[in-house]
């Protein structure tokens, strides 16, 4: 008995002490660890051909002291993404915890070189978060978009988590997440989507910035062969999320000529790429089906009524037609399958993909489109009528 | 000890082949483990009488020396078998959350633990499995229904006949690791109501497809195959991909603690079977002070097997894949034929 007492302590003592951990007496405080918030990457300044890495860090006890966040920027250079994380401890005043970023901002010129070397450590490194979020610094580097997005008022972290609150208002983009977009990077015939943010130039000089966001959210950012091509436009990339089923709502204006201009915002959507093959070409059916809620006419008349429902209908579909129509051309006009369309043959045609799949950027611009969009008015809200109709 | 394969490595073999598919793959190895199953029952119902272990039948079917030449081999491939094992329980936390500690921390705890737990025979060890098993069973579903939602059914499909030929290929690695079960099941003397084997062996192979398949499904499903090829620890990054309600991350920890309980299960029954095919072949009357000795010796073979993960896993899909097949499938078939041509049964 005594013998296996004996050998508990051993075993005890030894859990506590041969670990990786530090010893017991020595461990780590919450409130000395600076928690990263977001991280951005862009090409080094010093280093030729080299990796500059910023992390946004803040601690937890300083927040609960005065209830604004303290940030603190660190910034590092190195030969790879690895490196420059590493090089930038020595002007770290905490335990940094690079893992806990729920942002990856990149830099337009890291997406314009080769993204894949530059994010491939965040997917490696056993600390970092699988979900992390990715964003492309539109037309600057991830540090002058962050830098200039902080405020005394609101950090950079709380205003782009502010504005993918409201992403789904305009169904302009959608977060993407590191696990996500590899999955399509390793995908030879895919061209990944990134969701862009850039400087808010329109507030500048004109509107009060006191508290508001610096910041905004553009289209995706288009990568074929691991090089960012280009943005797409708010239609189109509203086109491709026609497309991919990721539209929650939008508002249209829509003039009917004389029955003047009606506000009208998507409420449901339904999508489906519907691929064929005949004669060895390739055809796909793009079928979008769609309603929308009538939410204010800029004239007064009885709006219930059939034939000015179906004029309705037809110039909303119009429009989303158009916004269809825009994606898929950017797709065939730059080779770029950003619309998953290889990977609806490759479900439809198992068998045949195989020769399908070779020489499949040429096959995507040879691919005829044949676009249905069907919307149906759902309702007006809370009144049928405008009350701009007068009592007689 | 099917739980540990499924939860570290099968879907990195399986993906190589079956790609999307491949999260079938353990339904075709379930053909191949009802025939060891019905092998196994067969001989120990014929044998019901002398209480014989698989090593008795063995000596019984082909004589006394080849068999004990056969049982020395199926000891020495299990001990290479338990170096590697125990290799990959360090590798596990050198890869998940102790990257930059010596891997001898983790190898010489884990081996300390079971040579305490050893001595005290394999009624404590089975006992303990009893209570370990329905843990790690229910934690790994909870894991793979947090995983649900993150599942994109497009990584799971398409599915047609060519993939047939690539799941029966992916199979083998699944059976290979299955086909362990042999390494329990050569002790016949300390089985009860031998009669039941064959009715226990196929519902413990069903729960194995099941588990095995719903870990593939829930890896190939969020990571999709092509990532979870290219992953060391597929699981591990799946159950990391987790974040509910964007409050619960970190989730990998429990995964951790599920397969350091399964390890230390797999490594000491693994263990106490190889010290009793060494007992039978060398006639020793008892096995306690060996453990200690032997121990040291899978220690030793577990930092000398290979030089880091990247050999291991090459190790393991060149060699102990195929040697296990032979040495835990194969093997109890050969003897099974002898002993019918030989009207022994």
């Amino acid at each position: 008995m005594k013998k296996r007492v004996l050998i508990l302590i051993v075993m005890i003592i030894m859990s506590f002490n041969i670990t990786a951990c530090d010893p017991v007496i020595t461990q780590r405080q919450m409130n000395n660890i600076l928690y990263t918030t977001t991280t951005g990457i862009d090409i080094a300044e010093n280093i030729k051909d080299g990796v500059k890495i910023i992390y946004v860090v803040t601690r937890p006890d300083e927040e609960e002291r005065d209830g604004l966040r303290k940030l603190d920027f660190f910034v590092g250079e190195g030969k790879t993404t690895f490196n420059a994380t590493r090089n930038m401890r020595p002007i770290v005043n905490g335990s940094l915890f690079g893992g806990s970023s729920k942002y990856l901002i990149i830099g337009e010129a890291v997406a314009k070189d080769c993204l894949y070397k530059y994010v491939d450590h965040q997917l490696k490194d056993h600390d970092i978060r699988l979900n992390i979020q990715l964003f492309i610094a539109k037309d600057t580097t991830s540090t002058e978009l962050i830098m200039f997005g902080d405020t005394p008022d609101q950090t950079f972290h709380d205003a782009l988590d502010g504005l993918i609150r409201n992403i789904d208002r305009k169904s302009i983009t959608k977060t993407v997440d590191i696990i996500e977009f590899m999955k399509i990077l390793v995908n030879e015939n895919r061209a990944p989507l990134i969701p862009s943010v850039e400087i808010n130039s329109i507030r500048q000089g004109t509107l009060d910035l006191e508290g508001k966001p610096r910041i905004k959210l553009g289209g995706y950012g288009v990568i074929r062969n691991d090089k960012l091509i280009g943005y797409l436009s708010d239609s189109e990339s509203r086109g491709v999320n026609w497309i991919t089923n990721n539209i929650e709502a939008n508002v249209y204006s829509v003039e009917l000529n004389d029955l003047g201009v009606i506000g009208i915002e998507i409420a449901y959507s339904k999508s489906k790429i519907i691929p064929s093959i005949s004669d060895n070409k390739l055809s796909v059916k793009i079928s979008v089906d769609f309603d929308f809620n009538i939410g204010e006419q800029s004239k007064a008349y009885n709006i219930v009524e059939d034939e000015i429902l179906d004029k309705l209908e037809y110039e909303v579909e119009k429009i989303v037609k158009d916004e269809v129509m825009s994606a898929i051309h950017y797709s065939s006009d730059n080779n770029a399958d950003i619309l998953g369309i290889c990977d609806a043959f490759f479900h439809k045609y198992p068998v045949e993909w195989k020769e399908i799949k070779k020489d499949w950027p040429m096959k995507l611009k040879q691919i005829k489109y044949d676009v249905e969009v069907n919307g149906s008015v759902g309702g007006s809200y809370e009144f049928n009528k405008p009350v701009g109709i007068k009592n007689k | 000890m099917n739980l540990i394969f499924a939860g570290r490595d099968v879907a990195i073999y399986v993906t190589k082949n079956a790609k999307q598919a491949s999260w079938l793959s353990p339904i075709f190895s379930l053909f191949f483990m009802l025939i060891l199953y019905y092998l196994f029952t067969y001989m120990y119902g014929n044998y019901k009488d002398e209480n014989a272990t698989f090593m008795d039948i063995i000596y019984d079917i082909v004589g006394k020396f080849i068999g004990k030449v056969i049982v020395f081999g199926i000891f020495l491939w299990t001990t290479i078998l338990l170096a590697t094992e125990v290799r990959y329980f360090g590798e596990m936390f050198l890869i998940s959350i102790h990257p930059n500690t010596s891997i001898n921390v983790f190898i010489i705890i884990i081996l300390l633990v079971v040579a305490y737990t050893l001595r005290s025979g394999i009624v404590t060890l089975a006992r303990m499995n009893e209570i370990i098993l329905p843990i790690l069973a229910i934690g790994f579903l909870m894991l793979i229904i947090f995983i649900l939602p993150f599942v994109k059914l497009d990584s799971l499909t398409p599915i047609s006949y060519i993939d047939i030929i690539p799941l029966i290929k992916s199979s083998y690695s699944t059976t290979s690791c299955w086909s362990i079960a042999t390494v329990i099941l050569m002790l016949g003397d300390l089985i009860n109501n031998k009669e039941k084997t064959w009715d226990i062996g196929w519902k413990a192979t069903l729960f194995n497809v099941f588990i095995t398949c719903a870990v593939l499904f829930a890896v190939i499903g969020s990571l999709g195959a092509a990532l979870a090829k290219r992953a060391n620890f597929p699981f591990l990054l799946s159950v990391k991909y987790v974040a509910l309600f964007d409050i619960i991350e970190k989730v990998e920890s429990l995964l951790i603690v599920f397969l350091i309980m399964g390890g230390f299960i797999q490594i000491s029954i693994l263990i106490y079977v190889a010290l009793q095919m060494l007992k039978s072949t060398f006639n020793l009357a008892n096995t306690t002070p060996m453990i200690s000795i032997y121990i040291v010796v899978i220690y030793y073979i577990s930092l000398l097997i290979s030089g880091n993960l990247f050999d291991l896993q090459k190790f393991t899909h060149s060699i102990i894949y195929h040697g296990n097949i032979i040495f835990y499938f194969f093997i109890p078939f050969i003897i099974f034929y002898i002993g019918k041509v030989r009207r022994k049964f």
